[in-house]
């Protein structure tokens, strides 16, 4: 009884950790663009070079690109010289950013719970914020309100509201239960903090 | 292509950053001032019958592995937008994916759902958009769709592996204190039979008759 009790939580488990993954893999930007373009002119650069350094070995030079002048100009050119420190400095900052963009980004959508490693549910952060919005406005008291999800290591949300009150009292309590109620109904997979920021009347 | 992109990215990061090591004259104040093509590097390549051919072969590689990853990109971004499975699976799917629209449709909150089979036979996948009510609540639908009506779809497509991709949208809350126009209030008190036909733009608008009232 007890082995099949740990069994399943230990499957729970696991079958929460597979549908996180793959709800994250789902929603997670695919750069597509940065890849394919980086792949074509990977492609055109190899295959001009391969065209011209063959086509010169066996007798019939193609000329794509004028390699006497530019030659010419790397042997007159010295390490310490500008212009060969500025395309230095461009390959460093081009292959950074190349790197960085391997790095996983932050997902489109914003995962929602789930245990089915093949199902992955999202919304967009767009409608979220609204909801959450909207919630936060529902709160007595509460003239505007502004929410903002801040991701990194303490993932929360952000709600700057204003009310029209000299005292405020425990308006930031409210708005924090109504916009953390609301959150809750969203199930999300990656859970957040809400933070309230109220300004108010001094005059 | 990942794979591709990364050690391009190291040999350009590695390439620049021993350049600017020359140039601030890291490995010496003599380096700094030599020629970049200077003749050593000329007295190599001549002295080595190899290097062009292996000069040609290496780029002949890398715009292979260039037009490998293009290919892949591209098609990873078809499979996900178009099906690559038969006629007869989409006929299924179709059919199937009436009862799993019903299903989903009867969920709290949810006011419309799309459904569209991508992907191979291998990877099939169905991407579902499901447009929600402002006050919904998407966890709630989403363990729903999660339960009966998914499973029931990958049964009667016989796809176990089918992954199911969910977009939830809310709708956005309409504002009590708009005044709704002519035509919005047409549509919502009008039957459908007896709604005006709207004449040429020429002749002006028609005036309503009693008939127009429903």
């Amino acid at each position: 009884m007890g082995e099949t009790l740990v069994d399943d939580l230990i499957e729970e488990a696991h079958a929460r950790q597979q549908a996180r993954r793959a709800a994250l893999a789902e929603f997670r930007p695919r750069r597509a663009l940065l890849l394919g373009g980086t792949g074509l002119l990977l492609a055109l650069a190899g295959g001009g070079t391969a065209v011209q350094v063959l086509s010169t070995m066996v007798g019939t030079p193609v000329r794509i690109v004028p390699v006497r002048s530019v030659a010419h100009a790397l042997r007159h050119a010295a390490w310490h010289d500008r212009p060969v420190m500025a395309i230095a400095g461009a390959f460093v900052a081009a292959g950074v950013l190349l790197l960085l963009a391997l790095v996983p980004g932050r997902p489109r959508r914003e995962p929602l719970r789930g245990t089915d490693a093949r199902l992955a549910g999202g919304v967009s952060r767009r409608d979220l914020r609204r909801a959450l919005t909207d919630a936060a406005l529902e709160a007595a008291g509460v003239d505007r309100a502004r929410v903002r999800l801040r991701d990194g290591f303490r993932r929360r949300v952000v709600v700057r509201a204003a009310t029209r009150y000299r005292n405020p009292a425990n308006c930031a309590d409210l708005i924090r239960q109504a916009v953390r109620a609301r959150l809750d109904e969203f199930d999300l997979m990656r859970p957040r903090r809400v933070d309230v920021r109220l300004s108010w009347r001094d005059d | 292509m990942r794979i591709v992109v990364g050690l391009t990215g190291l040999l350009l990061v590695g390439a620049g950053a021993l350049a600017l090591c020359a140039g601030f004259g890291v490995f010496g104040p003599g380096v700094a001032g030599t020629a970049v093509l200077s003749p050593t590097v000329d007295w190599y390549i001549a002295d080595h019958g190899w290097f062009w051919p292996l000069t040609g072969a290496v780029a002949e590689l890398v715009a292979l592995a260039g037009l490998v990853g293009v290919a892949g990109v591209i098609r990873s971004a078809v499979r996900r937008r178009r099906p690559g499975v038969d006629g007869a699976t989409r006929m299924h799917a179709r059919a199937a994916s009436g009862d799993l629209v019903r299903d989903v449709t009867r969920a709290p909150g949810v006011q419309a759902v799309r459904a569209r089979l991508t992907g191979t036979a291998a990877r099939p996948r169905l991407t579902l958009s499901v447009e929600c009510a402002p006050d919904a609540r998407p966890g709630v639908v989403h363990t729903v769709l999660g339960g009966e009506p998914v499973t029931r779809f990958r049964d009667s497509l016989g796809m176990q592996t089918l992954l199911v991709a969910v977009r939830y949208r809310l709708a956005e809350a309409s504002n009590p204190l708009d005044i709704p126009s002519d035509d919005d209030v047409e549509v919502a008190l009008v039957p459908h039979a007896r709604r005006r036909v709207l004449p040429p733009e020429d002749d002006g608008p028609a005036p309503l008759t009693d008939g127009d009232a429903g």
